[in-house]
């Protein structure tokens, strides 16, 4: 393809740490790409910018649901041409897989250079021509009933699943992603279809290629395969739900029997591109990163839990910062939610110290530089940057994290960290 | 094509350090270790809590200086046991490398197995033991290589109710006893790939490294465990939504032997991991019993005798029915053989996966380390893909018909499995 033909295809938009997006102007599909030649394979990533917080009531789990039967035929990638979705790839030597979540999903794969154009052929075909059934959705239907079991199989899972539910009364993110057993149930093939025709469109997308490859040539490729698709017909819809300002804490108590305890803490925080995000990321970092964070100290380094982590996830609306405590042998969840009341109260009263902010500093861009390590890794993260927002998301954060002082930690600990905004979860035998 | 890049270093005290520069912008992976593991412990929870011990102090440095200096260089360390080797692995900016490199050494040179944190650590792993015991994965795995192996063999796992006991009696007098006698230099393996120029590597390595101990003691032996009757066992756990089904056979070779490439072939035919092994067409995603199922060559580690494992999950309703569905594909696959068609199409997607396995630099490192640990000439990076792309359908079927035999296959299950789920 020519330059002149690569100009009048596409919109160049901008360059960010090594990535350059265009616009196909066709179709308005999103492109990104990074030549990376550390390695001969090449990373394909599509991300729709729909998830479970784009499902309306009584039809949860749709989102999953479609993404599982992306994998039965499309129009070209079918089993009666001897080239199923499901396995066409991997004889190339492509590892591929598709995950749902509550802001996106996304189909990749990570394949040798030289085939290249063959994932974006089956991700073009199945983004406007997928042949699901009715047959296909019966047949799916106990392998999705699996995975739920499977999910609640796991106790951190289910309590996180509950303490969300707690956590959101009207937004989307109180459903976990895999839905409502009920819904799964309820789910049909017109009401998919239906979901597919409204979200499924290249506007709707974005298509990442990093790897061992030029700009010329994905550039073709992208012209020869999704070149043809048209744009949504009628506006995609969006989600414009607002959760209601959480007035007092909220607590959510299981008990099963299975020999273990857990306490987990969510407090409410904004989206990942606002303002405040970078220095919660941090305050997480702090609180519950590494080897030497206070709760590490606190709780683990005491005796009171086994493990602890935090998560401050980076969501297109304003989410939950969790911290979670699997309670050790002899200790309580009640003496680590004290414990860990007095730690928050103790960060908000002093804020971090110099070397605190130092070294958590150094974790997350370390973390960063590891993300970057192989092609596949970094796909996958700026696919989570697309669906909270802004794909060049990560590479802000390292800027805000490199230039973070002390002030906004304590201020943002003042601002979120307080009983109004809390959910406590415990799981118990 | 990989073995240009591996430039590697012999010490006079026989480590070898292996190191591959990796277009990573500023990371460096690393998977080093030493002689050590469950076999040497003689328990695996005693194995485990060696490692674990190791990031609690040494003579010069208290955990908190550990974790001060882990999180100053934003690095990740952790040691693990394996059967036979303790192991090491991380990553770190290049900056920070030597820092870490440094630390590492003077963890194993000099651990100091500090009681309080030793007792701090146990009621940790108790509630670590009780997790595992609600894990029903983890107990279909344990109940299976029990019922294949004996207790001296590398393969097989203690019980969750063995690890506890264990847990319970261990002093750190016994852990620094356990590491003077164990830890040898000359046994050390580090792989390194990223950022890294080889020869700075080396002479780290070298600085760092040089008071580490040698130890004269002999390695581990056992015997090699060959198939045996068929044995079943459930471990009924009631709370839970899914259980886990564990079926395996041992094989009674090793990695070096003539036919663990085609067999491998042939159990990654049945059920490879992803969607193109017979077990995921037919019991996915034709029959749709199950999330996942998939067969492996399992416990090959480091020169140990492993054994052919399949695994898949279902709920209650669905088990009976999920489990005649994989032993009908056993016993398919074993009577008929695979076609010529799928033993071509099953090499050309083996050899060209390869390339995708190594596209990192963590990958790279564990995969050298492992040929090391083998003790496995390096070439065997470029040849492996080679000798499969070699295999024939008959060699495979013939594999298939000697290792994989469906009368001598165990079965474990762990969940809301009835005891004699197993009676039909």
């Amino acid at each position: 393809m020519g330059v002149a033909v690569q100009e009048k295809s596409f919109r160049f938009v901008r360059k960010v740490g090594g990535i350059s997006e265009y616009t196909l102007k066709k179709n308005g599909l999103q492109i990104l790409h990074k030549r990376e030649s550390a390695a001969p394979v090449v990373a394909v990533c599509v991300t729709f910018h729909v998830g479970s917080r784009n499902e309306a009531k009584g039809h949860t789990g749709s989102t999953h649901i479609l993404e599982h039967l992306l994998f039965k035929d499309s129009k070209n990638f079918n089993r009666a041409n001897g080239n199923a979705i499901t396995d066409y790839l991997e004889w190339f030597g492509a590892y591929l897989n598709a995950t749902t979540w509550l802001d996106r999903t996304n189909y990749f794969e990570l394949l040798p250079r030289e085939h290249f154009e063959k994932a974006l052929a089956l991700e073009a075909d199945r983004m406007r021509d997928s042949l699901f059934s009715d047959a296909d959705l019966q047949s799916e239907m106990p392998v999705v009933r699996n995975e739920y079991e499977r999910t609640r199989n796991n106790p951190f899972e289910l309590l996180d699943e509950e303490v969300m539910a707690k956590a959101f009364i009207k937004h989307p993110y109180h459903i976990p992603t895999i839905g409502t057993k009920e819904d799964i149930e309820g789910s049909d093939e017109k009401k998919l279809r239906e979901f597919y025709d409204t979200f499924y469109w290249p506007n709707n997308a974005t298509l990442s290629v990093f790897g061992d490859v030029a700009w010329k040539e994905v550039a073709a490729a992208v012209v020869k395969y999704f070149g043809a698709i048209p744009r949504a017909p009628r506006a995609i819809p969006r989600m414009s739900v607002v959760e209601p300002v959480q007035k007092e804490t909220q607590n959510i108590t299981l008990t099963k029997p299975l020999g273990i305890s857990i306490a987990m803490v969510g407090y409410k925080i904004p989206s990942a591109t606002h303002r405040d995000y970078p220095a919660l990321l941090m305050l997480g970092t702090i609180l519950g990163g590494g080897f030497s964070s206070r709760l590490q100290k606190a709780l683990v380094d005491r005796g009171l839990a086994a493990e602890i982590s935090v998560s401050v996830p980076a969501l297109h609306d304003p989410g939950l910062m969790v911290i979670t405590a699997h309670i050790a042998e002899g200790a309580t969840p009640k003496k680590v939610l004290e414990t860990l009341e007095r730690e928050i109260q103790a960060f908000k009263k002093e804020g971090p110290t110099k070397e605190e902010l130092a070294r958590a500093k150094e974790r997350l861009l370390s973390q960063f530089a590891f993300e970057r390590d192989g092609v596949f890794s970094e796909i996958r993260a700026v696919s989570e940057s697309i669906a909270a927002g802004d794909w060049a998301l990560g590479f802000k954060l390292e800027s805000a994290i490199t230039k973070m002082t002390l002030a906004p930690l304590k201020s943002v600990a003042k601002k979120y960290l307080n009983s109004s905004q809390k959910t406590v979860g415990t799981l118990t035998p | 094509m990989y073995l240009e890049k591996i430039k590697e270093k012999k010490f006079s005290t026989g480590a070898r350090v292996m190191v591959t520069p990796f277009a990573t912008h500023d990371t460096v992976s690393f998977v080093g270790s030493i002689k050590g593991g469950s076999c040497y412990a003689r328990s695996d929870e005693f194995a485990k809590v060696h490692a674990a011990m190791l990031l609690e102090g040494t003579k010069k440095k208290s955990k908190h200086d550990i974790q001060i200096l882990l999180d100053s260089i934003g690095a990740s360390l952790t040691f693990a046991p394996s059967t036979e080797r303790l192991i090491f692995s991380g990553r770190v900016r290049q900056k920070h490398f030597e820092a870490l490199l440094s630390l590492i050494a003077e963890i194993l040179e000099s651990p100091s197995f500090p009681s309080k944190e030793l007792g701090i650590l146990k009621s940790r792993g108790q509630a670590s033991l009780a997790l595992e015991a609600q894990d029903t994965h983890e107990q279909a795995t344990i109940a299976l290589t029990r019922l294949l192996f004996t207790p001296k063999h590398p393969n097989w796992s203690e019980s969750t109710l063995e690890s506890k006991k264990v847990l319970k009696k261990i002093t750190a007098k016994e852990l620094q006893k356990y590491h003077q006698k164990t830890i040898d230099s000359g046994s050390l393996i580090l792989s390194v790939s990223g950022d890294v120029v080889p020869v700075k590597i080396f002479s780290l390595v070298e600085k760092h490294f040089k008071n580490l101990p040698r130890q004269k003691g002999t390695l581990f032996s056992y015997s090699k465990k060959l198939p045996h009757t068929a044995q079943r066992t459930t471990t009924p756990i009631k709370e839970k939504t899914n259980i886990d089904y564990m079926a395996g056979i041992n094989t009674g070779i090793t990695k070096v032997h003539s036919d663990y490439i085609p067999l491998l072939l042939g159990i990654q035919i049945l059920g490879v991991p992803g969607f193109s092994g017979r077990l995921m067409n037919t019991v996915r995603e034709k029959e749709g019993l199950t999330y996942g199922v998939y067969s492996y060559l399992s416990g090959f580690q480091y020169g140990a005798d492993g054994y052919i494992s399949i695994w898949s999950g279902f709920p209650k309703e669905k088990f009976a029915q999920g489990r005649a569905a994989i032993l009908r594909e056993i016993n398919s696959i074993v009577k008929n053989g695979p076609s010529k068609e799928e033993v071509r199409r099953h090499c050309e997607r083996f050899t060209a996966s390869y390339k995708v396995r190594l596209s990192n630099s963590g990958a790279f490192a564990a995969s050298v380390h492992e040929l090391a640990a083998e003790k496995r000439p390096l070439s065997y990076i470029d040849e492996f893909p080679k000798q499969v792309s070699k295999l024939t359908e008959a060699k495979v079927t013939a594999m298939l018909k000697k290792y994989l035999i469906p009368a001598k296959l165990s079965e474990a299950a762990a969940g809301p499995v009835e005891k004699d789920a197993f009676a039909s």
